[in-house]
């Protein structure tokens, strides 16, 4: 991957892997999912949970787990408007980039 | 080192947040190696790098500079400033050798400072934050120090402005019997001038519409003529359909003038009468 992935996006893609478990998901399962569609380390992803957690965008709970409390994430009605707000300002820019890259090559 | 050391170390890197702060990242960091299981241990430190570094993640994430200092790039996350270095491991060391009730504190605290001198300090390396630590400044003042240099910069500059802004303004008002006339004199001859522009645009603007509205009419007496007198007729048929032409000619030349001509002009002089304003606008000032 040459392209760099930025705070917002970052933010968008936490959002959009949360979003997919209704009863929420954890932290290291957050972060495996993310590391399938970006590279980051693995200590980034703590303080993107809990800025997004403290904008109202994710809610914490703990859920008994196998004899152990475990933190589970589950996405806002906040995070949901944010969400859907990442997911249409993504579709306008890569669309604008697609149709650059393709536009380029049909009048070629 | 393991699990629990990781834990531990993290936990004293942490000491300078607030304790709900501290612990809520002590659990995410628990459960996380819970649930990475405890087959991977090993990876997930190796992953997670050293404390120093998670810690000052986590202060990073709360002090919210990580928006604009952070770099999420394919080689995971970096933060533009901020250096990570060996200061951890070599206090761990000293951790030991003083024994670790009482020296603990201090070396949280040493730690606290060096990651928010590093984050701060471009040039912060190992041997700045170690001066840190024994002086015991903290980082606000580091913070301060660095951006005061601009602040001082930018006040001698103004002030140096100042003073010019100042000596032209008398030059303007001593010089002001001989500029206002000359500046007046030339505003006046500019409006003349525009104002002739503007008369003779009108002057053709009107004879091609007199002779294109006069050419019709000649035109419809010329084949009321034609039946009576053909060769009258055919004479002003001529001479409407001459004159029509001509008023045509007028009517492109009106068009060109007023779409072309005209404002190129009011361009010229706008850009003319800029010239004196902004030197009578130093002396307003």
């Amino acid at each position: 991957m040459v392209f760099n992935t930025g705070a917002a996006l970052l933010d968008a893609i936490v959002l959009a892997v949360v979003s997919r478990e209704i009863e929420g998901t954890y932290g290291y399962k957050i972060t495996q999912e993310v590391r399938q569609v970006i590279d980051l380390s693995e200590s980034t992803l703590y303080p993107v949970l809990r800025r997004l957690q403290k904008d109202e965008c994710l809610e914490v709970y703990d859920r008994e787990c196998a004899g152990r409390n475990r933190r589970y994430y589950k996405l806002t009605e906040r995070g949901r408007v944010q969400l859907n707000l990442y997911e249409s300002e993504w579709r306008k820019y890569s669309g604008k980039i697609t149709g650059m890259f393709e536009g380029g090559v049909n009048h070629e | 080192m393991n699990r629990i050391e990781f834990l531990r170390q993290l936990e004293v890197l942490l000491s300078g947040i607030s304790q709900s702060e501290k612990e809520e990242a002590i659990q995410y960091y628990n459960d996380y190696f819970d649930d990475a299981g405890a087959e991977n241990e090993t990876e997930v430190i190796r992953a997670l790098g050293s404390p120093a570094k998670v810690a000052e993640t986590i202060k990073s994430g709360l002090s919210g500079k990580n928006q604009d200092d952070l770099e999420f790039t394919e080689r995971g996350c970096s933060s533009k400033n901020v250096h990570y270095n060996e200061v951890m491991p070599v206090q761990h060391e000293e951790d030991k050798k003083k024994g670790r009730s009482d020296s603990r504190d201090k070396a949280a605290q040493g730690g606290y400072t060096n990651g928010y001198a590093n984050a701060y300090q471009n040039s912060g390396n190992q041997g700045g934050s170690q001066q840190n630590q024994n002086s015991g400044q903290n980082y606000q003042n580091q913070n301060y120090n660095g951006q005061n240099p601009y602040g001082q910069g930018g006040s001698t500059n103004h002030k140096n402005d100042t003073g010019k802004i100042v000596l032209i303004v008398l030059l303007l008002i001593l010089f002001s019997p001989v500029w206002i006339p000359v500046f007046g004199g030339i505003f006046g001859t500019l409006i003349g001038l525009g104002a002739a522009l503007i008369g003779i645009f009108i002057a053709i603007a009107a004879s091609a519409v007199a002779l294109i509205v006069a050419g019709i009419v000649i035109f419809g007496v010329s084949i009321a003529k034609l039946f009576v007198a053909p060769l009258i007729g055919i004479f002003l048929l001529g001479a409407s359909l001459l004159v029509t032409g001509l008023g045509i000619l007028l009517m492109l030349l009106t068009i060109w003038l007023g779409g072309t001509v005209i404002p190129a002009c009011f361009r010229g002089v706008v850009k003319l009468c800029r010239m004196p304003f902004e030197r009578r606008g130093g002396q307003v000032a």
